[in-house]
């Protein structure tokens, strides 16, 4: 295998890595609200701010920084429904997701106020000399904690959904939410913990994003946007379709930088956005049902 | 005869008074916006003027999405269109002259629009939404590619309006012409949605399919909408463009587009003052408060407020939306409501009708496994629990269903169910049953339905419940919808704490669905849809079982083994049972005692075999287009 060719492929498994994170994060929230959130890249920023003040300002161990940040994370979330979105429930869809533009213009309004709009350099805590060689693959130990990170989170949030009674709950709201509440699941608990794992998820990639590239308060939101299109390609009700969906969206991505150039990067996600809802709008491995909306 | 001229001509000056009516607040309006520019500074002389444009866009976006109900965040991408179109022809010597730069946009804009709304023909309302924020893309990566090709990375510039001679560089002059075009757009989009086209907009919005079936060719009327409406935003875009002397791609972003929700939002979706209002609010508030915060003391909160006032307008219209959208939402959902998909937790997401089976009447209604002994005995039937008087569980009197509209579905309905008693309420279609079902199971009052009277289930008074606090009582298995299609069966039993599965699964009636047990409810048949929602209704253990639809698209053996668990159920459970259908002989399969209905109101009741003759006989009704009373 060439060099370039492996190079196209771990910067795939790091971008796809980071889509997958945030993807998940969307697909749970789509799934147990029906809610398309478009504040993931806000979520994103505040996760980095967080743990960039722990790390550098209160020198926080990482782990401990890290864990920290999604906790905080997870409690915007969860209050961001409580304050905001939980007035919202039995509204359009049209009007919750125009909400979550709001929601996001506000979270970065309120990033720029506390941190101010500079970029910042993390401290190189997860080395970017390679750690793991086979062949022409370089693997940095940031990259693996990237991996790491989005395997680990996927599996837990699978289990979650699949092996726990709440995750039973919030796939039974995805279904059948007026049901589900006359079954006396109470929708208003699982749409918090939906809302909570979206943010941290996204957190946890905008930590991902700072420790790799560096505290970027204008580049990270629209990172968030780009996962989008990886959402929509991989189907935006379903957890392999983000894993799927984001990989290949880095694929794409990171093959038309080394080819066309850096610039055509983001076009060509759209260009992909474009294609997918014009010829295949469920996605990949999404359900039709999500293609009648 | 001097009345009828009186008549002609009471007629006539209302005509003239309405017409009046309608036009003198705009020409007020038009007069009004004249002298204010008089009479301006040049701080207030920029604001009016960017309010101007804004309006302009924003009367086109509130055209294709308050009119048309064609969802579309491409907005800022289309003033892109626009606004580059004029920054390059404004420049070459030939087409610089006005106003083919202005036209030339117009044209960029439609064409734009024509590729934004060819998707829209396949994908509707939030899908068509993302698809205008790829246009988004698009426009500001070709944009930001044209400014460095042509060696101007920061924008390019424009060369200044030029009118028979006379240059309008920023000012008094400009800002006029601005509220020229704004008053010809009002004019021109008003024209258009007033007459045959506005109808046709309305009648898509409403209902593609219906507008389709009357006729109306949605194709055209839809890209129709988004051409039209984008010639319309392009202009804007171009006025922009000789406004700020300056195209610059980073301008068009999406904050950018979002602004423009947020006016029509705030002014009321489809409503042309409302667009200017709504301009004139998100344009001015950021100059009031930067106003405000500058005449605040110099410390605390006022110093907070002055070096941070810089970003607070940045996401000032964040707030705005959010507030907008919380507590005034309703401008909103008018505009939003006629498309079916777009409902946030609607009641009706997905459809499953079971296919297995058409709807057919058995001939005959055996029932074979009859354990209620009293159903030939004239008054009511005995209870099993109860001995030899009946106890009446349910009590409803006088219940009035009013929906939003003004009709009236059940009106002043008197009905007991007697504890242990399976009850049949029937009817032909749009009698009220349905309405009943779900007043007394607490749905209506969510779907802010009004109901009037009295409902009492074991003591309790269930009107103006919700389905959650009702359903501990009264529980409904609705027509559709009626299990998680992703779940697995067994999932659909654990859901709740505390009521084990395996509960349903040594009850011989749900024997069917030990078999099914791992599957997805998705996959199951009608029959085993119907087994498996009495199941988790069971597992709630409510005093009144109410059924809606039960034999819905089922075959008679399906219909007659749902009768027999909901006899089993109230057997061995005691459950009460109310049971709507339009089907006569499946509801005869279970019932005890049964009520007609006709017109929201009970017509009959008595014990089945009585009442099944008329029952019968008021089904066949049923072809005849004007049916009396027989």
């Amino acid at each position: 295998m060439s060099k370039e060719l492996a190079e196209i492929i771990v910067g795939m498994l790091d971008l796809g890595s980071l889509y997958a994170l945030v993807g998940i994060g969307f697909v749970i929230l789509y799934r147990s609200t029906r809610v398309i959130n478009f504040a993931q890249g806000a979520f994103m920023l505040l996760g980095a701010e967080i743990f960039g003040s722990l790390l550098v300002n209160a020198h926080w161990r990482w782990y401990l920084a890290l864990a920290c940040t999604l906790v905080a994370l997870a409690a915007i979330g969860a209050c961001v429904y409580g304050l905001f979105f939980r007035r919202l429930v039995g509204q359009e869809l049209f009007v919750v997701v125009i909400a979550t533009f709001g929601l996001n213009v506000v979270l970065e309004t309120i990033v720029t106020i506390a941190w101010g709009p500079g970029i910042r350099n993390l401290p190189q805590i997860l080395s970017q000399t390679p750690v793991l060689k086979a062949g022409n693959f370089d693997l940095a130990s940031i990259d693996l904690f990237s991996i790491g990170m989005a395997v680990v989170g996927i599996g837990i949030l699978e289990l979650l959904l699949r092996k726990t009674r709440l995750g039973t709950q919030m796939r039974a709201v995805a279904d059948e939410p007026i049901l589900a509440s006359q079954m006396g699941i109470n929708i208003h608990r699982t749409s918090t913990v939906a809302w909570a794992i979206a943010a941290l998820c996204a957190g946890g990639a905008g930590v991902m994003y700072s420790l790799r590239v560096a505290l970027d308060p204008s580049a990270i939101p629209a990172l968030g946007l780009l996962a989008i299109p990886a959402i929509f390609l991989g189907g935006m009700d379903s957890i392999p379709g983000a894993l799927a969906g984001g990989f290949l969206l880095a694929l794409a991505q990171n093959a038309t930088t080394y080819f066309v150039g850096g610039l055509w990067s983001d076009v060509v996600a759209y260009g992909v956005l474009v294609v997918v809802l014009i010829v295949r709008p469920s996605g990949l491995f999404g359900s039709a049902e999500v293609a009648r909306l | 005869m001097p009345a009828a001229p009186a008549n002609l001509a009471d007629g006539s000056r209302a005509r003239e008074w309405l017409v009046v009516k309608t036009v003198a607040p705009w020409i007020i309006a038009a007069v009004a916006a004249v002298v204010l520019v008089e009479a301006s500074n040049a701080f207030l002389l920029l604001m009016i003027g960017t309010i101007v444009i804004y309006s302009i866009s924003a009367i086109g976006l509130t055209w294709l999405m308050g009119r048309a109900g064609l969802v579309s965040i491409g907005n800022a991408a289309i003033m892109g269109v626009g606004a580059y179109i004029t920054a390059i022809a404004s420049a070459k010597p030939v087409i610089s002259d006005f106003p083919i730069p202005i036209l030339l946009s117009a044209v960029g804009g439609m064409v734009a629009g024509l590729i934004v709304g060819l998707p829209g023909l396949r994908i509707r309302g939030i899908y068509l939404a993302i698809s205008t924020l790829a246009l988004q893309y698009f426009v500001t990566f070709a944009g930001s590619e044209y400014e460095q090709l042509s060696g101007q990375p920061s924008g390019l510039v424009v060369t200044p309006l030029s009118i028979a001679g006379h240059t309008f560089l920023y000012g008094r002059g400009l800002v006029l012409i601005l509220l020229a075009f704004l008053g010809l757009t009002v004019l021109l989009v008003r024209s258009v949605l007033r007459q045959g086209p506005g109808r046709m907009f309305g009648a898509i919005k409403e209902s593609e399919i219906a507008a389709a079936a009357i006729g109306v060719n949605t194709t055209r009327w839809k890209l129709a909408a988004f051409v039209g409406s984008s010639a319309v935003i392009a202009v804007a875009g171009s006025l922009f463009a000789y406004y700020t002397e300056v195209v610059d791609s980073a301008t068009f972003s999406l904050d950018f587009a979002i602004t423009f929700i947020v006016i029509i939002i705030i002014g009321g979706m489809g409503s042309i003052p409302g667009a200017i209002v709504g301009a004139v609010i998100v344009v001015g508030l950021p100059h009031l408060l930067t106003m405000v915060t500058s005449s605040l003391p110099q410390a605390g909160i006022g110093q907070w407020l002055q070096s941070n006032v810089f970003y607070i307008n940045e996401g000032l219209f964040g707030f705005l939306l959010l507030l907008v959208i919380i507590y005034q939402p309703d401008g909103l959902a008018a505009a939003t409501q006629a498309w079916p998909g777009l409902r946030h937790l609607p009641p009706r997401l997905k459809r499953h009708r079971p296919t297995a089976g058409s709807r057919r009447e058995p001939t005959v209604a055996p029932v074979t496994k009859c354990a209620a002994p009293a159903i030939t005995a004239m008054p009511r039937p005995d209870q099993p629990e109860s001995g030899d008087h009946r106890v009446q569980l349910a009590q409803i009197e006088g219940l009035a269903v009013t929906y939003r509209g003004g009709a009236r579905a059940v009106d002043g309905l008197n009905m007991t169910i007697d504890r242990g008693a399976i009850v049949a309420l029937l009817g032909r279609n749009g009698a009220g049953k349905t309405s009943t079902l779900r007043a007394i199971s607490g749905f209506l009052p969510a779907e802010r339905v009004r109901l009037e009277g009295s409902i009492r289930v074991a003591g309790h008074q269930l009107l103006g419940m919700t389905p959650v606090t009702a359903s501990k009582w009264a529980m409904l298995v609705p027509e559709t919808d009626k299990i998680f299609p992703s779940l697995t069966v067994e999932e659909h039993l654990r859901i709740r704490p505390g009521r084990p599965d395996a509960d349903v699964q040594e009850q011989p009636f749900f024997a069917p669905l030990r078999n099914r047990w791992h599957q997805r409810a998705g996959l199951l048949s009608g029959g085993e849809r119907q087994l498996l929602a009495l199941a988790m209704a069971w597992q709630q253990r409510p005093r009144l079982l109410l059924v809606d639809e039960f034999s819905l698209g089922l075959a008679p053996v399906a219909i007659q083994r749902v009768a027999e668990v909901i006899r089993a159920l109230r057997d061995d459970y005691g459950m009460s049972c109310l049971v709507v259908e339009q089907n006569v002989a499946a509801a005869l399969q279970v019932a005890d005692w049964v009520y007609l209905m006709e017109a929201g109101r009970i017509t009959a009741e008595g014990p089945p075999d009585t009442v099944a003759a008329e029952a019968l006989v008021g089904q066949s009704l049923l072809l005849q287009p004007e049916g009396g009373e027989p």
